[in-house]
């Protein structure tokens, strides 16, 4: 359809009067037009994709912000090791390939007349919208956790300011203090990421705050790549950290930002920084919109990432449930290219392919020493996205020093590659 | 007057369009997510536009047994086939600009 010039649109419409080709605002202009939701790397990643693969597509990428702060990479940001500036992306050059960046919120999805309200009361008229505008905290969920708790005991699950403010609490520790980590069950974004940052305030106290004690209090009893971190814990951080699973603790019951105390079923412990990582669901713009059904996150076609709840919507990353892919921003990217393919091939009215999609998640035990969780990704007949048997895994145990020292470097290789492939 | 539209979109589209999102383009997305859409930075080897003996080669020493590393935990998960259209797509990148 995108092909149509505005003459022969024009024409068309006016020989074929078809309900459908009135409703497609594409056609009346000549070109179709793709609204993107979210800047991070799912939604980044569509329009630098969409963009090179179907130039003729007019795409507006919608974002929060100007700049986007990484998720991967924060826990360096937290202990230390970089600056902020190191892990923010701007949109400059993606506006340059040819994507109208539009800053604002996006606050309602009207997937019936092909319309993203947003917050400014404008709207924009898409002939497909592609949707990731990752997680949102579920505050209030835990009594005592709100908004305003997290600018007293921060989440930094969504990175920026709460990274940073993370990282000042964190070196201000007193001396033997206790870093107290709160972490949700799944799902969540990154299933890895609070270990790994348990392993990064652990590398920068054992340095700074020797005799510092870092408390992980989990709402499940087994986390992603265990027994990789618990090796590297014993090893670099003998005794540093404990890890109090849901078993020993009984779940949450409330929290006191001021205190700094949680109070479990089972026990009350209290930090002198208390990281709160909160549950968390699809971005309130889905929910809102209707795209979450009755759950907290998106159901989706898991071939082409459609809801099935709102026609010529995809929605993708940590918002979704893509098959056995987890919430990652690897997996977010590489989603967000794939819907590119996905959507350029239906604006063409061609039947859109299917390939193998895979995922990395690197985890840092110290700066030096790197662990990694692989999968490989397929849709099988039934429509499902789901993980080939006998593919993908975690690193090994036991390894030498290289083989950490290797993964580590993969990680910042990765990382550099990927933010220069969507931002750069 | 549907048979008549489909027809005319098929006429328009048929010069212009190549073909969208090819199983290869597809998986390549995961590729290029570590070695990079240029030179590449860092560790992992840059493979756009690299010969495809080279590159076939590569792919296929990792369903060989070796030193451990996340391309065996990939490549398994690959056809033969598979591996030689990948190996293609790639090589054939060459010369593209971004």
């Amino acid at each position: 359809m995108t092909r149509y010039s505005r003459r022969q649109a024009i024409a068309v419409s006016s020989s074929f009067i078809s309900g459908s080709l009135l409703a497609a605002p594409a056609l009346a202009q000549g070109r179709a037009r793709v609204v993107i939701v979210g800047g991070g790397f799912g939604g980044a990643s569509a329009a630098r994709t969409l963009k090179e693969a179907a130039p003729e597509i007019d795409v507006t990428l919608v974002v929060d912000k100007d700049r986007f702060s990484t998720c991967p990479f924060s826990n360096l940001v937290i202990a230390g090791e970089i600056p902020l500036s190191q892990i923010t992306f701007g949109y400059d050059r993606l506006a340059a390939a040819g994507v109208e960046i539009r800053v604002g919120r996006a606050t309602e999805i009207d997937a019936a007349g092909r319309v993203i309200g947003l917050e400014d009361g404008s709207q924009l008229a898409f002939d497909r919208a592609i949707i990731s505008p990752g997680i949102d905290l579920k505050f209030g969920d835990t009594p005592g956790y709100d908004e305003a708790a997290a600018a007293l005991i921060p989440h930094a699950w969504q990175a920026g300011a709460q990274t940073e403010l993370l990282r000042d609490q964190l070196a201000a520790m007193p001396e033997g203090g206790t870093f107290l980590m709160s972490v949700p069950n799944n799902p969540y974004r990154c299933p890895p990421g609070p270990y790994e940052r348990a392993s990064l305030v652990a590398y920068f106290l054992s340095r700074t705050n020797p005799s510092a004690k870092i408390i992980i209090l989990d709402g499940k009893d087994t986390f992603s790549k265990q027994s990789l971190f618990e090796e590297g814990w014993a090893r670099l951080y003998p005794g540093m950290i404990t890890h109090v699973p849901f078993a020993e603790n009984g779940g949450l019951i409330e929290v006191n930002p001021e205190t700094r105390e949680v109070e479990t079923a089972f026990e009350t412990f209290r930090g002198d920084v208390l990281n709160f990582i909160p549950a968390q669901r699809a971005a309130a713009v889905l929910l809102r919109s209707g795209l979450g059904g009755d759950g907290d996150w998106c159901q989706i076609d898991q071939a082409t990432f459609e809801s099935p709840l709102a026609p010529g919507v995809h929605v993708l990353g940590d918002s979704a449930i893509v098959g056995d892919m987890p919430k990652s921003g690897f997996s977010a990217a590489v989603q967000g290219a794939v819907c590119a393919h996905v959507v350029a091939a239906l604006l063409r009215d061609q039947p859109p392919q299917t390939g193998v999609l895979l995922n990395t998640c690197y985890s840092f035990l110290a700066p030096d020493y790197g662990i990694s969780v692989a999968g490989v990704y397929r849709v099988t007949a039934e429509g499902r996205l789901e993980s080939v048997k006998d593919t993908g895994g975690t690193s090994p145990l036991g390894a030498s020093d290289d083989v950490r020292n290797a993964a580590a470097d993969f990680a910042r290789s990765w990382y550099a590659n990927v933010t220069d492939h969507i931002f750069g | 007057m549907f048979k008549g539209m489909t027809f005319f979109a098929f006429f328009v589209l048929s010069g212009a369009a190549s073909a969208q999102g090819t199983p290869e383009q597809i998986s390549y997305v995961s590729c290029r997510s570590c070695h990079g859409s240029g030179e590449g930075e860092g560790a992992i080897p840059a493979i756009r536009g690299r010969p495809y003996e080279d590159l076939l080669t590569a792919l296929q020493s990792f369903s060989q047994p070796g030193p451990w590393t996340i391309m065996h935990q990939f490549v398994v998960g690959f056809s033969d086939t598979e591996i030689e259209s990948l190996a293609r797509y790639v090589s054939d990148l060459e010369g593209e600009t971004e």
